[in-house]
């Protein structure tokens, strides 16, 4: 594991992402078009799941923590506004944050391991078709991974905690709290039975 | 079916930018409704652009070269775009939200065209309601007018002219039916005495016409029958 | 711009031949602005636009600090505004004129009117069913506020809105993902939760 410390720009938003995650984010405000700008040339930027969506009797979630991105396509919406695909390469501790006169955040951050950026040739069965078909049936999530890790079961169970529906509260657990053992077996009470 | 609509010297004016805010904006709003103006506009636009870069039609107005060359070398064009794309701001572009108005508990969305302009309080006059729409613009007065079903207005001439876009509902005068869309331009020399059987909201444009500039002015005076 | 003058007849004048305006050419340089905020793009933009739109202000504005600050105006909104251009919908002549057209209108009413209510963006869109939000919001992106201002969008906007933001399947969705009812899907997402937390807690002691 590398370990890196480095100063990104931050980007708060409820967005839960994990290593080989994929969102689409819309950009409407100018410091943050500034922060696209610079992140196109630079080591990509920090979403920052902030501390305030996430309930304050979760006591282990006392460490700030984000998802490092980097900016694998963009283009213009329909409406003209910009719209950029942004992948998770690895996630970060927040050490330090602080404002430019734009109003814009960084922070120092440095790498934190999670078992999701480990690749791992297996293939999980049920979990990986019944993903494959939410794939299939939602258009603008499948366009967003042309290229699927379906044989890799932990690509696999972090997709299906990302797509999940329940709190982010909930989902930051998986970072701060849980194993993979605790990851694999939530989604596999949920999924299969 | 909207049959009134501007005529074309008046759609030329709104083109060039030469028209006040407050029939700019009733053009704007009869354009929204009407495909053809909207075509026309389209079109006019895009010649008046053509020619407004095209270097022979601004060569007619240059007398003297020299004098030319003189008032580009005045601004420092150099300087003017290294100030300009030094700027990293993009314009921010946010989905239009309507925005409505209340009559008699009746909800209307407002036109585009009106979204950033002030509205002034309501004031009754039996099934009659107004609006004023805050543009300053000296002797032109704009409002919104709601008619209550059965409602109308007065007798009336102008000593200017008055301009109804019909927004919603209809109404009838001596000359006809009127319906959402249409464009209303009377001159001084008509009277008419509107009446709305089921209601309508209008957007309105008046002017008590002493002052009126003089452009404008010969832009709107002839107007030969009583609705063009 | 290369604009070659000794290659125009010098009879251009008299006749009605007219420079034919090189409208793929402008339409690429709007395009690289749009894009990747090219700059020499711009610098051939600007060189082809500002002296014209420079005239045609001279004949609106008799003062020469206004004019002036038409040519600014006008080509910083270029500049600020090309990713809205769509060339689907026009010349980038039209859209350049549009702006032009849009900025003089503007600085007319404020003088005249002593109004600085920046009426033409309404009047004249630059950009389809949109309108340009020049202030900068403090912080829309936390998310109370953020939740507001997507409350406020028509809903057609609320789904595209939420759609990026909230990329997650509903537990409606989930439900017919697989193929249980809706009330089974949602005690097996709380009975796993609970379990988690149970054995999170058992760790902890």
């Amino acid at each position: 594991m590398k370990k890196i410390n480095t100063t990104l720009p931050i980007f708060p938003l409820p967005v839960f992402l994990l290593p080989g995650g994929v969102t689409k984010l819309r950009i409407f405000e100018p410091r943050y078009l500034k922060m696209v700008s610079t992140a196109l040339s630079g080591e990509g930027f920090v979403v920052w799941l902030q501390d305030k969506y996430i309930s304050a009797n979760e006591k282990s979630t006392n460490m700030p923590w984000g998802s490092w991105v980097e900016i694998i396509n963009f283009d213009q919406g329909d409406d003209g506004i910009l719209e950029i695909d942004v992948k998770c390469k690895s996630l970060v501790a927040i050490n330090s944050i602080t404002q430019d006169e734009k109003n814009l955040h960084f922070g120092d951050v440095s790498c934190i391991p999670h078992w999701s950026e480990v690749h791992v040739d297996k293939v999980y069965g049920e979990l990986s078709t019944s993903l494959a078909s939410v794939f299939a049936e939602n258009e603008s999530l499948d366009n967003l991974y042309p290229q699927k890790g379906l044989n890799d079961s932990h690509w696999v169970l972090a997709r299906w905690i990302e797509i999940l529906p329940i709190e982010l509260n909930e989902k930051n657990a998986f970072v701060v709290s849980y194993s993979f053992k605790e990851a694999k077996a939530f989604v596999e009470s949920v999924i299969l039975e | 079916m909207i049959s009134h609509h501007p005529k074309f010297e008046l759609i030329q004016a709104f083109v060039n930018g030469d028209l006040p805010a407050s029939l700019s904006a009733g053009i704007a709003i009869h354009a929204d409704m009407c495909p053809v103006c909207q075509q026309t506009i389209a079109q006019f636009t895009e010649q008046v652009a053509e020619n407004s870069f095209e270097e022979e039609y601004l060569d007619r107005f240059i007398v003297d070269d020299n004098e030319a060359l003189d008032t580009i070398a005045s601004i420092d064009f150099d300087h003017m775009i290294n100030n300009i794309v030094e700027s990293s701001d993009i314009a921010v572009v946010v989905p239009k939200v309507e925005h409505t108005i209340s009559f008699n508990d009746k909800t209307y969305t407002i036109p585009a065209a009106l979204n950033s302009m002030e509205m002034g309080k309501h004031a009754h006059i039996g099934k009659l309601t107004r609006a004023r729409i805050q543009l300053n613009e000296n002797e032109i007065h704009t409002s919104l007018l709601h008619i209550q079903p059965g409602g109308g207005v007065p007798e009336h001439t102008h000593k200017g002219f008055e301009l109804t876009v019909l927004l919603a509902g209809s109404f009838h005068d001596e000359s006809g039916e009127y319906v959402k869309g249409d464009f209303i331009m009377l001159d001084s020399s008509h009277q008419h005495h509107p009446i709305s059987t089921n209601g309508c909201l209008c957007y309105t444009v008046a002017n008590d016409a002493l002052h009126f500039t003089q452009g404008i002015n010969k832009l709107l005076n002839p107007i030969g029958s009583f609705i063009y | 711009m290369q604009t070659n003058l000794l290659s125009r007849p010098t009879s251009a004048k008299s006749t009605n031949m007219s420079d034919k305006i090189n409208h793929p050419q402008l339409c690429q340089w709007l395009e690289s602005v749009a894009i990747s905020r090219d700059k020499q793009a711009f610098t051939n933009l600007f060189q082809f636009f500002a002296p014209k739109i420079l005239r045609i202000a001279r004949g609106k504005f008799p003062n020469e600090a206004q004019a002036n600050e038409v040519v600014q105006d006008t080509m910083s909104n270029v500049w600020r505004k090309a990713h809205l251009y769509n060339q689907d919908k026009g010349a980038a002549t039209t859209w350049v004129y549009t702006v032009m057209r849009n900025v003089t209108f503007d600085m007319l009413r404020k003088i005249q009117g002593n109004k600085e209510d920046n009426l033409s963006d309404d009047i004249w869109p630059i950009a389809e069913s949109m309108s340009i939000e020049t202030e900068i919001f403090d912080d829309h992106l936390e998310h109370a506020n953020l939740l507001s201002v997507i409350e406020e969008l028509p809903q057609a906007q609320q789904d595209v809105v939420k759609g990026f933001y909230f990329r997650e399947m509903s537990q409606e969705q989930l439900a017919v993902h697989l193929n249980l009812p809706l009330g089974t899907v949602k005690s097996r997402l709380r009975l796993a939760l609970g379990k988690l937390k149970v054995q999170l807690g058992e760790q902890h002691d």
